[in-house]
């Protein structure tokens, strides 16, 4: 469980990770809070020439509000979500789930953008963004380009994202009042990849979920009626979710349509106060 | 008098503050590092072409079976029994043929651990695949498939248990229940992975290797043959351990592997274990599944139990048939069974050997009889409790003998015991009436809540013997040495505790040292809840024996009788109070007793000072107890488990120390709870390993052990002098069976049945499904 030989970059500046991405293209990844990157590195999964460490751009470690959006630079780290009052409160979604990613220890490495990267198909970030209609932003030496992170989410482990580009900010709507939000799931252990994960949101008689833990990219469905346990049937039924070591498919459908009837009924009681 | 006191580990602040030495912490001049290729294949024949690795970066040699001498090829077995018909030891590097996936086929030396990682991948092996056996019931059915080409079939060895007549238990009986049961393969995961540095020092002509043993001794042993060395050549060092579970004190090819190129190449050589070998290549445990049928009268008692069952091997036999030995002599466990016949085949399969995991054979055995008297109670409509109460062996009736011939070759004996005591404190501690009562109620609100007991046997303590060597220092302190090497269990203190009373030694002034072959002269190991008792009643056999010298040198130098004589602080004061002549430290003793350079011996009768080498054999293991209690919720939608509360109560006999004890149960709880719901080793039908990390094997984290209350009660053992009992395994032994019982009795009103462990949500929510379908139908 060594790596492979790669040569390792540390920039300061975005513009110096654009440039040296776009001289290296796919044999160059970008290593943020290494939660990911390292384990497939050491297990020889991933076999990058160049790892740009972006750990020393300070410009990217930020949050700030641009107009209804909290704008999330890629150096992030989760924890923050934890730790600054006014960030959870401005992300209640987003604060709610990242007590259920891994552990303290992760969470002060891992990265919010780096997680909605990563794309792993049983993580909670994506299913957020996905829900709140989260934008990217991907800059590279061209230029720069924002992308919803629907479309941006295409299947397991893998992003619209080119070989030139770095998803240098998210942009998340904030919690709106008369909205509620709500995050489930149900893991092996606690800080596992769920088997399901949903988030919900309820606003007066419109309702949203976006469902992780589909062994592909995490769906989204707008509520068509008002009858939460008969929509979360309907949903939960469409849905092929994976057979695995960890549950079967029928579990996980099973389980998703319990999450989304109680995820759903606890955003709406939320949405009244 | 510390014995049997709560003492602050001494081991603590070094461990925590970082400055503990592992095996990986030893660093040698000129030390290169192994990398080993493993098979990729779980049954081939393997062309293996090595010379683009020989010619990488860094890479100073490369080992091939071919390359190993006659002595090294293939692992002793270091458990020999008769019962095992057909044995097969390991091969050091696979020769032409793999058996499991994992199997070592080819050694990198190279100056790294990652050049030797980058060389490992241009090794080339041709795989002529063969069709795997994975399948225990397949294994002994088809014929075509054989593990080891040259025997006849899989089976490695039958093991018959009985006593008493079962045809006729049978046939007298008024509920016969039978049930498939299943228990699935795990295995032990310490802080610490495997690891050996190996060094031939050429000025003492000696091969001294550090590695994690819980058996110097043995791997000694093992290591000298391979090298053609007399044992007095060889040194194993085991620096600070990071647990051991019991799988370290087993050995395994890269024992001898190691040792061997170092030699070869005169070199030091280090080899670590990391995370991914160590879950598809250490060994496994577990992997049994039972047939078995229990008889009772009307009332509940159990007339007899028999069946057969099924004990994966794995594809070698390092370790004998211990596993399945020990589950089949453990399936009476503290019940009155006095019909019992049982049949074990230990069969080959196309994985990982399978060698004793803390609990060894035990939880399996403990799995089966509760699950079947939670069955019978289901039948005959009786509460769980009272079946086990009109079941259990009676205080009175201790020393009990079982009926058959257990694992040492000694007919099976419980020297003392009090289980009913044990079941009736773990009722009142879960308030088992009260949440038994409520359980309607609970049912009213949505809740469904359900309580599960277990209770066990385990032998510990297990003979032949164990050695200590003691000296009080010039300066009064006390030196004592020993066989049996720490994986974190606290020797340094506990056994410390045991000497400080004898010698009236201040508890800081007792170095305890283990981990070194050149300490003692003979050992065995730390395992099998052993070094505790059987180490430890040999400390206090050497501390007598010092305590009555000293008393003996101090009344000879005082003129006054021994007998009128004690040891308090640090030294000899008279019994009556009365004043000495002299006051006599312990450091007067030996100093004086030592006599002066040159000049003639003072005490010529009682020879030199303070020093010696005492030993304890007991007759036979004697017998731990426990009785396990859990109670637990679940949600019947989500299937999610949670432990509401879990209580212990525990039999250990006297306890040198009940904190130590306590964490003890507490990791062994945690194991437990692993065993009963996340540990699980994965083939697939073609025998790949499909968990192969962290992410797929599931360990329980703190996240997971809730509090456990913890009770003991003693019946002191008769079988060594302190009535210790061994602790090791006991807290990891009913969990399993507990929480399968909590959960079905959860879930009683959807008629939830469990036959196997572990089982997961999913498991959950499949045998609902069965349970539903099975009522429509």
């Amino acid at each position: 469980m060594k790596p492979p030989a790669f040569a390792y970059a540390a920039p300061e500046t975005v513009a110096e990770c654009l440039a040296l991405k776009a001289a290296h293209g796919e044999e160059a990844r970008f290593i943020a809070g290494g939660q990911s990157l390292m384990p497939l590195l050491n297990l020889r999964m991933v076999r990058p020439a160049v790892v740009i460490d972006l750990g020393k751009v300070r410009d990217l470690a930020y949050w700030r509000r641009e107009g209804d959006d909290i704008a999330i630079g890629a150096m992030l780290r989760q924890r923050r979500l934890e730790q600054d009052k006014e960030l959870a409160t401005a992300l209640p979604l987003l604060a709610e789930a990242v007590q259920q990613i891994g552990h303290p220890a992760t969470r002060s490495r891992g990265t919010i953008v780096g997680s909605l990267c990563h794309a792993d198909p049983a993580a909670e970030l994506p299913v957020c963004a996905l829900l709140l209609k989260a934008q990217l932003v991907l800059s590279s030496t061209k230029g720069r380009r924002t992308m919803a992170a629907e479309d941006f989410l295409t299947d397991a482990l893998s992003t619209s994202i080119k070989d030139d580009e770095l998803v240098e900010q998210v942009r998340i709507q904030t919690g709106r009042k008369g909205t509620g939000y709500a995050f489930m799931e149900l893991a092996r252990r606690h800080g596992d990849f769920a088997l399901i994960s949903v988030a919900a949101l309820v606003a007066g008689t419109a309702g949203r979920v976006a469902i992780g833990g589909l062994g592909a990219a995490p769906l989204a469905f707008d509520l068509q009626a008002g009858d939460i346990a008969g929509e979360a049937q309907r949903i939960a039924q469409s849905l092929e979710p994976p057979n695995d070591l960890h549950a079967t498919a029928d579990y996980r459908r099973a389980l998703a349509q319990t999450l989304i009837e109680r995820a759903l009924a606890k955003a709406a009681e939320r949405s009244k106060t | 008098m510390l014995f049997g006191t709560r003492q602050t580990r001494g081991e603590d602040d070094r461990l925590i503050q970082g400055k503990g030495r592992y095996v990986d912490d030893i660093k040698l001049p000129g030390m290169l590092h192994v990398a080993l290729v493993r098979s990729e294949a779980a049954r081939a024949h393997v062309k293996v072409d090595v010379e683009a690795a020989r010619s990488a970066p860094g890479v100073r040699a490369v080992f091939v079976a071919t390359d190993l001498p006659a002595s090294a090829k293939i692992l002793p077995d270091c458990h020999p029994n008769p019962v095992l018909r057909n044995p097969r030891g390991p091969q050091v590097l696979a020769d032409g043929v793999v058996r499991y996936v994992g199997e070592p086929i080819v050694a990198i030396v190279a100056e790294s651990r990652y050049l030797a990682e980058d060389a490992a991948e241009l090794v080339s092996v041709e795989y002529n695949l063969l069709p795997a056996v994975v399948d225990l019931e397949r294994a002994m059915s088809d014929e075509s498939r054989r593990v080891h080409e040259d025997l006849q079939s899989n089976l490695a060895a039958r093991i018959p248990v009985s006593c008493g007549d079962t045809d006729k238990a049978f046939a007298d009986a008024a509920c016969i229940v039978r049930e498939r049961l299943q228990i699935q393969r795990g295995a032990g995961q310490a802080m610490e992975t495997r690891g050996i540095v190996a060094h031939w020092d050429p000025h003492a002509e000696r091969m001294v290797v550090w590695n994690v043993s819980q058996v110097p001794f043995v791997h000694r042993t093992a290591i000298a043959n391979a090298l053609q060395l007399s044992e007095n050549s060889v040194q194993v060092l085991n620096p600070d351990v990071g647990g051991g579970f019991g799988y370290k004190g087993l050995t395994y090819v890269e024992d001898l592997l190691i040792p061997v190129i170092a030699r070869q190449l005169e070199v030091p050589i280090k080899w670590i274990e990391d995370r991914r070998e160590h879950l598809i290549a250490a060994y496994h445990e577990r992997t049994q599944l039972h047939d078995m049928e229990i008889a009772t009268t009307a009332d509940g008692v159990i007339l007899g139990i028999r069946g057969k069952f099924l004990c994966d091997a794995g594809a070698y036999t390092p370790w004998g048939p211990v596993v399945p030995l020990l589950t089949a002599v453990n399936i009476p466990g503290p019940y009155k069974v006095p019909n019992y016949k049982v049949e074990c085949d230990l069969v080959y399969t196309n994985t990982v050997p399978i060698a004793p995991v803390r609990g060894a054979g035990r939880p399996q055995a403990c799995y089966v009889s509760e699950r079947l008297l939670d069955a019978v109670a289901r039948k005959l409509n009786i509460d769980g409790a009272e079946l086990r109460r009109r079941n259990l062996i009676q205080a009175h009736e201790y020393p009990y003998d079982v009926g058959f011939i257990s694992r040492d070759g000694t007919r099976r004996t419980y020297d003392s015991g009090n289980v009913p005591a044990l079941l009736e404190r773990a009722l009142e501690m879960i308030e088992y009436d009260k949440h038994k009562a409520r359980q309607k109620d609970y049912a009213a609100q949505g809740r469904h809540i359900g309580i599960g007991l277990a209770c066990c046997v385990e032998d510990t303590g297990l003979g032949p013997f164990e050695e200590v060597g003691m000296t009080v220092e010039l300066d009064g302190s006390v030196t004592v040495r020993m066989g049996t090497p720490s994986q974190g269990q606290g020797q340094r203190t506990a056994f410390a505790q045991i000497v400080a009373d004898q010698l009236a030694v201040p508890f800081d002034k007792i170095k305890v040292l283990a981990g070194n072959t050149d300490n003692v002269r003979y050992s065995i190991g730390t395992f099998a809840s052993r070094a505790g008792i059987v180490t430890g009643s040999a400390v206090l056999n050497a501390s007598k024996q010092l305590r009555e010298r000293a008393l003996k040198i101090a009344g000879t130098l005082l003129q006054a009788s021994p007998d009128d004589l004690t040891l308090e602080d640090g030294g000899v004061v008279r019994k009556d109070g009365g004043k000495l002549g002299r006051a006599m430290s312990l450091s007067d003793i030996v100093h004086t007793s030592l006599g002066e350079s040159g000049a003639p011996l003072p005490l010529r009768d009682l020879g030199p000072g303070m020093s010696t080498v005492a030993s304890f054999s007991p007759p036979t293991n004697t017998f731990a107890t426990g009785c396990h209690a859990a109670l637990v919720e679940v949600d019947p939608r989500t299937c999610k488990v949670s432990i509401l509360k879990y209580v212990a109560v525990e039999d250990f006999g006297t306890m040198i120390n009940p904190m130590i004890v306590d964490g003890q149960v507490i990791g062994g709880v945690g194991l437990g709870i692993g065993n009963a719901f996340l540990e699980k080793v994965v083939y697939d039908d073609s025998g790949q390993i499909l968990t192969g990390t962290f992410m797929d094997y599931l360990v329980a984290t703190t996240m997971d052990v809730p509090h456990v209350h913890i009770d003991y009660l003693a019946t002191p053992s008769p079988l060594n002098p302190l009535g210790m009992k061994g602790a090791g395994q006991g807290g990891t032994i009913p969990v399993p069976a507990a929480l399968s019982a909590a959960v079905e009795d959860a879930l009683r009103d959807y008629g939830l049945r469990l036959r196997h462990v572990p089982f997961s949500e999913s498991d959950i929510f499949a045998a609902l499904q069965t349970a539903r379908t099975g009522a429509a139908a």
